[in-house]
């Protein structure tokens, strides 16, 4: 079975996992703003070296947001680098599905569930979209989108559990949601292993990255800074 | 000993190869002058964005033009600090990426420390003790340079640096972003005669700087003759020359001022604002007649750039120092805590 090793950086959760031979190995912790600091020894903890390949790696997965954009950047040069050096592929998966996929495995949400997958986009906005299964691996349905809690843009869902700590703005999601809404698990972070499954079918498709096309997705493309323009004045 | 450099610490992309042997075997550079100049400034998050798009391209570019594979490198460099927190980060982790997958050492440079080596790079280099005047958007410092790693600070701004001083005049006189160039370019145009702006803290002791006041004269200037009538392209181009005379003069008689304390006869000038030619050639007759001598970098190693990183982080990574297992960057980190070349461990 192909090897994967896989950076999950999105959130407050620095999430490192390694699969070879069927079996998994992960590091996983909850550290804010020190995911650079942490990231490295992480990998050096589960792997003695960093030639992958040596390692019975054949593709690096990463979670490409949305997310802190800070963390999104970490694991794009991260694996970008180990991409370069390596010579091996890359594989870019969403971490809001990466997200639904740990909800999965923990038995928070069944196969046969429609998701709403969200996360904390600061600001008092929420970064959503909506998953089901297939086989056992989540398929996007609609989204990814930022936006401001009342404003989440699901339609026609008949029945939902949301996931990811976007659900602590519950309250404010939009009545047609919230009526529709069966669970939500706010105490959730996307989790590196869970980026294995989606990968390999990636990588069974071809969907495949060179290091350069590694790139972070931040949904926001949208930055608070105001041209000269938008500020009266000429540039 | 072949050193990739990374440097990502603000608005420039840089991307070198240094050998100790041979010397500087390629470098890139690519500008976000363009993405910034509609805010004014440099944007932090956009400088990171783009950071993570262009520098690997500029890694293949500088293997290509030096014909190094990856297989030769033996160690890499980036810049830890001082800079935005984000963009170094970009630079950081892809450096400690590449040399773990590499197998081969890695460390964090600090960027004045590549700033003040910059003039190493030239075939006719300075030779250690001298004074250093580092002078950029980011800083105005004066210090004394025993050594690689030996630094002692004998005065800094106070406030703005004089890189900031001169593109916050240069939006005062509707100049953009940056502002250094475009000033230098008014005011070749300028009567020198017709302003006479204050040299700030130059009737002080000490080498302290200070450009705030000097800020505030600029703009009352600016106000007077707008009251007098429309502010016309003469009077920009006369504000600007006092403006620049009045910033290089106090660099000028700080430096000199500099190399009388410590009695040496050396002063090397690096960062964006070295390249200001007014100011090179102001220093170049004031130390003649001290029997002193400047050393300045190439214009494009006066700028961020990638081959000051290979060359400073060359220098350590050959005396053995390396970074431990965590990556660190430094948004603010005093030049004076960096170790000597000759102490081995983490830098």
């Amino acid at each position: 079975m192909t090897g994967i090793l896989a950076i999950e950086t999105a959130t407050d959760a620095c999430s490192v996992a390694v699969f070879v031979d069927g079996q998994y190995q992960q590091r996983h912790e909850v550290i804010p703003r020190q995911h650079s600091q942490r990231l490295f020894g992480m990998l050096q903890e589960l792997l003695p070296s960093g030639d992958l390949r040596a390692h019975g790696i054949e593709a690096i997965a990463y979670g490409c947001g949305p997310g802190s954009f800070t963390g999104l950047r970490i694991a794009a040069s991260a694996v970008q680098g180990l991409a370069y050096a390596s010579g091996l592929p890359a594989v870019a998966v969403s971490s809001l599905a990466c997200q639904v996929q740990t909800a999965l495995r923990r038995g928070q949400v069944h196969s046969r569930d429609t998701v709403l997958s969200t996360i904390d986009a600061r600001i008092n906005e929420v970064y959503g979209a909506v998953y089901c299964f297939r086989q056992g691996l989540a398929v996007l349905q609609q989204g990814p989108w930022a936006s401001a809690p009342a404003d989440i843009p699901v339609m026609n869902a008949q029945s939902l559990r949301a996931v990811g700590n976007g659900c602590r703005f519950l309250d404010k999601f939009p009545p047609a949601v919230r009526a529709v809404l069966q669970s939500s698990v706010k105490q959730l972070l996307p989790e590196a292993r869970d980026l294995v499954p989606l990968a390999l079918e990636k990588l069974r498709c071809g969907d495949i990255q060179s290091p350069a096309q590694v790139q972070p997705v931040y949904v926001r493309n949208e930055i608070s800074w105001k041209k000269l323009s938008q500020q009266g004045k000429q540039s | 000993m072949l050193i990739l450099g990374l440097e990502t610490s603000c608005d420039e992309t840089g991307v070198a190869l240094y050998d100790m042997a041979r010397g500087l075997l390629a470098d890139a550079l690519f500008s976000q002058v363009d993405i910034h100049v509609e805010y004014g400034g440099v944007v932090p998050e956009l400088a990171s964005r783009d950071h993570v798009r262009k520098v690997l391209p500029l890694l293949e570019q500088v293997l290509a033009e030096a014909g190094c594979t990856p297989q030769e490198i033996d160690g890499v460099a980036y810049t830890a600090g001082p800079g935005l927190v984000g963009a170094l980060m970009v630079g950081a982790t892809l450096a400690r990426a590449l040399a773990w997958g590499w197998g081969v050492p890695v460390l964090g440079v600090h960027h004045m420390e590549g700033h003040l080596l910059a003039p190493m790079l030239e075939d006719e280099h300075p030779q250690f003790p001298f004074v250093a005047l580092l002078v950029s958007g980011g800083h105005t410092q004066l210090v004394r340079v025993d050594g690689i790693g030996q630094y002692r600070m004998l005065g800094e701004s106070l406030d703005d640096a004089a890189g900031e001083a001169f593109d916050k005049a240069a939006k005062m006189l509707g100049l953009p972003y940056p502002g250094g160039p475009h000033i230098a370019r008014m005011a070749q145009r300028g009567d020198p005669a017709r302003f006479d702006f204050p040299r700030p803290m130059v009737n002080r002791p000490g080498l302290d700087f200070s450009f705030s006041g000097l800020k505030t004269y600029t703009l009352n200037t600016v106000a007077e003759c707008r009251q007098a009538s429309e502010l016309t392209e003469q009077d920009r181009c006369d504000i600007a020359r006092a403006f620049e005379d009045a910033v290089v003069a106090t660099l000028v008689i700080k430096c000199r001022r500099a190399l009388r304390q410590e009695a040496l006869k050396t002063l090397v000038i690096a960062g964006g604002v070295s390249a200001n030619l007014r100011l090179r050639s102001a220093l170049e007759r004031a130390l003649d007649k001290e029997g002193a001598r400047v050393f300045y970098p190439a214009a494009k190693y006066c700028t961020d750039n990638g081959a000051m990183i290979a060359y400073a982080g060359a220098q350590r990574l050959q005396a053995g120092q390396v970074d431990d297992e965590q990556t660190r960057v430094r948004p603010r980190w005093p030049m004076e805590e960096l170790p000597p070349l000759d102490a081995a461990g983490a830098a």
